[in-house]
């Protein structure tokens, strides 16, 4: 294969990897493992101020949902 | 006393947040200082160490490396932490790299003034601070990831990956274009030759701008919007296209740095058709961060944090515009080398990059500080609209100033001649610099509101080092447990 078919072929399937990961990211049995990963900035309260209870009370909360 | 295990490491976090505002105050200083210099050639005394062409890299290093760098590396080891739900992997390499950084903005603040550079723009730094660099830069490569990597969630945050992709790629550009034969201490010859050179050069430069000055920026917007809005990123599948799509497309953007050089000509079509697919992810991005917001754009009214986050998003999607518009040939025919590419590398490095860092810093100092909030919330909002109205004036008058350069220059007469010398050009220049020279101050002067505002705060309060929630210590739980179901501050109504 002369190189610049090598070229054409690197585009084409970076190409298709793209469409790929667009099916990947809107495909619906996705749907949860995304809804989960955007709520990781909320896992934890970092309102809190030193020596403050609610850390642990969202922490307790967080243990029951997980179960 | 809580011991270090249960506890995030915050003072990393402390040292570069306070750094990033220090360095922002020299780095715009001195940028304010270049812009009256170019309407006061003789400000400096004509002192060698102090003129234009020593302080202009020295400018651009401090607030791209040593304010944009401080900026990034405060908020990937906060936001990297916090998502992880661990302490960084390591202590004293995150100590290492801080103080190992430091001594990089030394070292440049005082080889640039005495004329020791290798010529490459945003690359000037010669090869005893470019080995420095790479050192730091593989310490903290190996801290980052090896946060994610002991991480106890199930899931990395979509922010953490832009982050991964600043850190990746700019060690990558930094030691190919940084390659080079040094003759002696402090004097390197680039390894490359002629249009290599160039080209190597310009996809450095591009990438810095696109990897650096964007996807390290971008992680911050995808971690301080949500949380100053209160609800989670407005879609979080597109955040995932928005991240590959930058990927696949940034890297070959380079070549519309060199349109109308020795460059092929089809090397030159080629970075200005990857330039324009661009615009494309960037305003996924920039739609994906603001409309984080939809439902709760109140908060916008009385809230100067989140007005410094979506005002950010918003000159994102100018500069966005524009500078896959200045990439069309025939366009950048008219831009290239005026005052236009100067006003449109500025509405990204203050409207875009400036703001959102400031807009994290403002939501991390009283964090970090054991502050429930800033100081003063008026001095954020005054802060906000002195630097909003210094962008505006600065940009303005530098899209016109370019414009009229450009036209000037391609101005020709019936028999050929060209209707104005480059001086004539220079002169009708003049009053637009001094607009840009306000523009600049006002947004430097936004910058010492600042520095009153947190040096206030953090008198009132002192160093707290937040807990790692109980229910995740470190042994007490099984590894990774999945992130059951929340219940969301969006889920919530408002």
């Amino acid at each position: 294969m002369d190189l610049t078919s090598l070229r054409s072929v690197v585009t084409l399937l970076s190409f298709l990897v793209f469409a790929g990961i667009v099916y990947w990211a809107w495909s619906s049995k996705n749907k949860v493992r995304f809804d989960e990963a955007a709520n990781l900035p909320f896992l934890d309260d970092d309102n809190e101020l030193p020596a403050s209870s609610a850390t642990l009370d969202n922490a307790n909360n967080l243990k029951k949902a997980s179960k | 006393m809580q011991s270090n295990a249960n506890t995030y490491n915050y003072k990393v976090v402390r040292q570069f947040a306070i750094m990033t505002i220090v360095w922002g105050i020299v780095g715009m200083l001195v940028g304010v200082i270049i812009a009256a210099q170019l309407i006061w050639p003789d400000l400096t005394f004509g002192v060698e160490f102090l003129s234009y062409g020593r302080l202009r890299p020295l400018h651009t290093n401090a607030v791209i490396f040593a304010f944009g760098g401080c900026a990034l590396f405060a908020t990937s080891y906060y936001v990297v932490q916090r998502t992880c739900q661990t302490r960084v992997l390591s202590d004293s390499m995150a100590a290492i790299h801080f103080w190992g950084w430091q001594l990089v903005i030394l070292l440049a603040a005082v080889t640039l003034p005495l004329g020791i550079t290798s010529g490459k723009e945003y690359a000037e730094l010669e090869w005893p601070i470019d080995i420095l660099i790479t050192v730091i830069w593989v310490t903290y490569a190996i801290n980052f990831f090896g946060t994610i990597m002991k991480r106890r969630t199930q899931h990395i945050y979509v922010a953490n990956w832009f982050y991964g992709a600043f850190i990746l790629t700019v060690a990558i550009l930094h030691l190919v274009n940084s390659a080079a034969i040094p003759v002696t201490m402090w004097k390197s010859y680039s390894a490359y030759a002629g249009v290599q050179d160039a080209m190597i050069q310009w996809w450095y430069g591009h990438n810095a701008v696109g990897f650096f000055l964007t996807a390290g920026f971008l992680g911050i917007m995808y971690y301080f919007v949500p949380k100053q809005a209160e609800r989670p990123v407005y879609s979080y599948r597109l955040s995932v296209v928005h991240f590959w799509a930058l990927i696949f497309t940034y890297m070959w953007a380079g070549p519309h740095h060199l349109h109308y050089t020795a460059l092929p000509d089809w090397a030159q079509s080629l970075g200005m058709v990857f330039s324009l697919i661009l615009l494309a992810p960037s305003w996924g991005g920039m739609i994906n961060g603001i409309m984080t917001l939809s439902g709760a754009w109140h908060k916008l009214r009385d809230d100067p944090i989140l007005k410094f986050l979506i005002v950010s998003l918003s000159f994102y999607g100018m500069s966005t515009f524009e500078g896959p518009m200045l990439s069309i040939k025939t366009v950048n025919g008219l831009a290239h080398y005026t005052d236009w590419i100067i006003g449109h590398v500025h509405s990204g490095a203050l409207g875009w990059v400036a703001f959102i860092s400031i807009g994290s810093m403002y939501y991390l100092i009283p964090r970090l500080f054991g502050q429930k909030e800033m100081y003063s919330v008026k001095l954020i909002s005054l802060h906000f609209w002195i630097a909003t109205l210094g962008v505006v004036l600065y940009i303005a008058a530098l899209w016109i100033s370019g414009v009229m350069q450009g036209l000037m220059w391609r101005a020709v007469n019936s028999d050929g001649t060209l209707t104005y010398t480059f001086v004539e050009s220079v002169k009708a220049s003049y009053p637009y610099w001094m607009i840009r020279l306000l523009g600049g101050t006002l947004f430097f002067s936004g910058m010492l509101i600042m520095a009153y505002n947190v040096f206030k705060t953090v008198a009132a309060g002192k160093a707290h080092d937040a807990p790692i929630p109980e229910g995740y210590a470190p042994g007490s739980i099984p590894m990774r447990p999945a992130v059951g179901p929340m219940v969301t501050p969006a889920a919530q109504g408002d």
